[in-house]
């Protein structure tokens, strides 16, 4: 099954970056089409990701594991707004996580999907992470550096 | 006991102190939920990351997904989990359980996804 798109997604991208002390992640996401099932992550080229593992564990951890957290997130993001379930397109995902760093990934992509909706997340809960980049491809930059998820992302 | 696998996501988290067994006494609101081997279905909060914290430690479950409460009333349930991706063959024994733990379920109830294409 393939996990690559050829099909054109939304131009609209968002990145997204998280840092808690040595640790960050990096998101490049935009929307596709409406998901009723199937492959929910789909990437438009190889190599993604690009994750160094911090801990043992995280070293076990292929593509499928990560994409575990980065469905997670997106789903709550559309449960949390209430909206139609799209794809998503990563075009990037690079980061040093170990693997208690799940749930921040898992909120990055929440919180990435929500600002391609139009819309922002209150109360992610990942204590000690902080969003030092949030900023949408048109140019519209949304981030306040040191801002903690904790509070939500306002812009 | 119930077939089951282990969460994709492997880090063995804590148990959420919110997590419980589905009762009648739910408010209206949208829950994730994950089933037991035994048959239970607990329940939490809607939340980042929440289905391997339900029942924690990386523990084996039997059915995951996405519950709706309204008045009382359970009118939606899916096997939406990115951490479990249970085939829509789950529901039926989740809504089984629901009932079995005393609640209402609605005859339209079920929201079954395929994760294959």
């Amino acid at each position: 099954m393939s996990t690559h798109i050829s099909s054109s997604a939304s131009s609209e991208t968002v990145r997204v970056r998280l840092e808690n002390g040595p640790r960050w992640l990096e998101l490049q996401l935009s929307l596709d089409g409406d998901w009723n099932g199937g492959r929910l992550i789909v990437y438009p080229h190889a190599g993604i990701p690009d994750v160094r593992a911090a801990d043992d564990l995280s070293r076990t951890y292929d593509l499928q594991t990560w994409e575990t957290g980065m469905m997670s997130g997106a789903f709550q993001a559309y449960r949390a707004l209430n909206c139609p379930r799209r794809r998503v397109v990563v075009a990037d995902l690079r980061g040093l996580l170990s693997s208690a760093d799940m749930t921040a990934l898992a909120a990055a992509t929440a919180i990435g999907v929500a600002k391609l909706l139009g819309n922002d997340l209150p109360n992610l809960d990942i204590p000690q992470w902080r969003v030092v980049d949030l900023s949408l491809s048109n140019g519209q930059t949304t981030f306040r550096a040191g801002h903690n998820p904790n509070e939500g992302v306002s812009q | 006991m119930l077939p089951t696998k282990v969460p994709g996501d492997p880090y063995p988290y804590d148990k959420l102190a919110e997590s419980r067994p589905f009762d009648v006494s739910l408010p209206t609101g949208v829950y994730v939920y994950v089933q037991d081997g035994q048959g239970t279905v607990w329940i939490a909060e809607d939340g980042v990351h929440r289905h391997p914290k339900v029942l924690g430690k990386a523990q084996p479950a039997a059915a995951a997904g996405e519950l709706v409460v309204d008045d009382g009333v359970v009118v939606e349930v899916d096997n939406v989990s990115g951490t479990f991706q249970f085939g829509p063959e789950t529901i039926p024994q989740v809504i089984e359980a629901l009932r079995r733990q005393g609640g209402t379920v609605a005859a339209d109830a079920a929201r079954p996804f395929r994760w294959e294409n």
